[in-house]
């Protein structure tokens, strides 16, 4: 069943990120029961919670137009989820991203979200992109960094307590 | 350019909108540095048929009749559902203006599937069909699996020639066909990023 149809697929070199599936939920679940790498995307959290976000994100694309990709290899394999997010509370739209256990090391986080950034910016018509990371995720600031974000202000974040936000180089700065 | 549509390529409507949409929604969309590789719509035919009815089809199997273009350019749409790869448009990915179009095809007759690229007068000279083809190239490889893929270039066709042999593509002698020379990319050991 297609969940999303307005989900455009978008191709890289080594991934495709495609709409959310049903039978996308075992594999957030799992990241969600992750004690360890979940923390900064607000888990642990239980398999009733993690669906009821799948559930809520699926609800996003619908009210807002837009969500999180899920990234497969070319062969299928997944390796995680990219986003745009902006539920209530938000202070504005970010670009978000997640690696399953195994599919880090890879560069996998850099070039997905690189893939969402330059929809967002060119095909939707986005003129700035912020990323929100919780003060201590060094992994998630380190392909912030990558991305050529720049941390601007810690802020308060509903849910997830004193948060910083990052700020994405502009459409220009990061056209060829 | 609407008044030369022909009955065959009225623009969807209604439902019909609605279903090209979510269909096309499907398609792979690749992003380059200046430019965005997406599935076709029916609005790009007037520029595809600019392309192959002009001296600009001269070496790519034309010039073509405006019917002659819309038969490749839905055969070559069709190979998206068929095969998982097909033509794509290359819009600027700023001003969302169709520059060219890039291919993984196989047309009837040909041994081996190719890289096809054609760009538009205003977009030539400033490397955007080298941007998408090599884009192109890599999905080939790392999305398709292809075991094999070449061009199949007029022997006359210079700027081609340059192009293909810019993104490692070698002449095969061997393997020219029904006119044309071959050129063929070869695979790689790993993926190119």
């Amino acid at each position: 069943m297609t969940l999303v149809p307005q989900c455009p697929t978008l191709t890289t070199d080594r991934l495709t990120l495609r709409a959310p599936q049903e039978s996308d939920i075992a594999a957030v679940a799992a990241f969600f029961a992750d004690p360890v790498r979940s923390v900064g995307f607000g888990g642990p959290e239980d398999e009733h919670t993690a669906w009821r976000w799948f559930a809520s994100m699926i609800g996003h694309w619908h009210l807002r137009g837009y969500g999180f990709w899920f990234a497969d290899l070319h062969d299928g394999t997944p390796v995680g989820m990219t986003g745009l997010w902006n539920p209530s509370g938000w202070p504005e739209p970010e670009l978000g991203w997640v690696l399953y256990a195994n599919a880090e090391g890879k560069g996998y986080a850099v070039e997905m979200a690189k893939a969402v950034r330059h929809h967002a910016y060119t095909t939707m018509g986005w003129t700035t992109l912020t990323s929100n990371i919780v003060p201590d995720n060094d992994k998630s600031k380190a392909v912030a960094r990558r991305l050529g974000a720049k941390m601007e202000r810690v802020y308060e974040n509903p849910a997830m307590g004193t948060d910083e936000l990052w700020r994405h180089p502009a459409p220009h700065e990061v056209a060829a | 350019m609407s008044d030369t549509r022909l009955p065959w390529e009225t623009l969807p409507q209604g439902q019909a909108a609605v279903a090209v949409e979510r269909i096309g929604q499907a398609l792979p969309r690749i992003a380059t540095d200046r430019t965005v590789m997406r599935g076709p719509y029916m609005e790009d035919f007037d520029i595809f048929a600019d392309l192959f009815t002009s001296d600009r089809g001269r070496y790519v199997g034309g010039p073509l009749t405006r019917e002659g273009a819309w038969d490749d350019f839905i055969q070559l749409t069709a190979s998206w559902i068929l095969r998982g790869a097909g033509l794509w448009t290359v819009e600027d990915m700023n001003d969302k203006s169709v520059l060219g179009f890039v291919l993984l095809g196989h047309e009837t007759g040909d041994p081996e599937p190719e890289l096809g690229f054609l760009f538009t007068e205003e977009a030539e000279g400033k490397g955007y069909a080298f941007e998408a083809a090599e884009k192109a190239r890599n999905n080939a490889w790392n999305a398709l699996s292809f075991d094999t893929l070449v061009s199949y270039i007029d022997p006359q066709n210079d700027r081609a020639i340059a192009l293909a042999t810019r993104l490692g593509a070698v002449r095969d002698e061997s393997a020219d066909h029904d006119g044309t020379h071959t050129y063929r990319y070869p695979r790689p050991e790993v993926p190119e990023v």
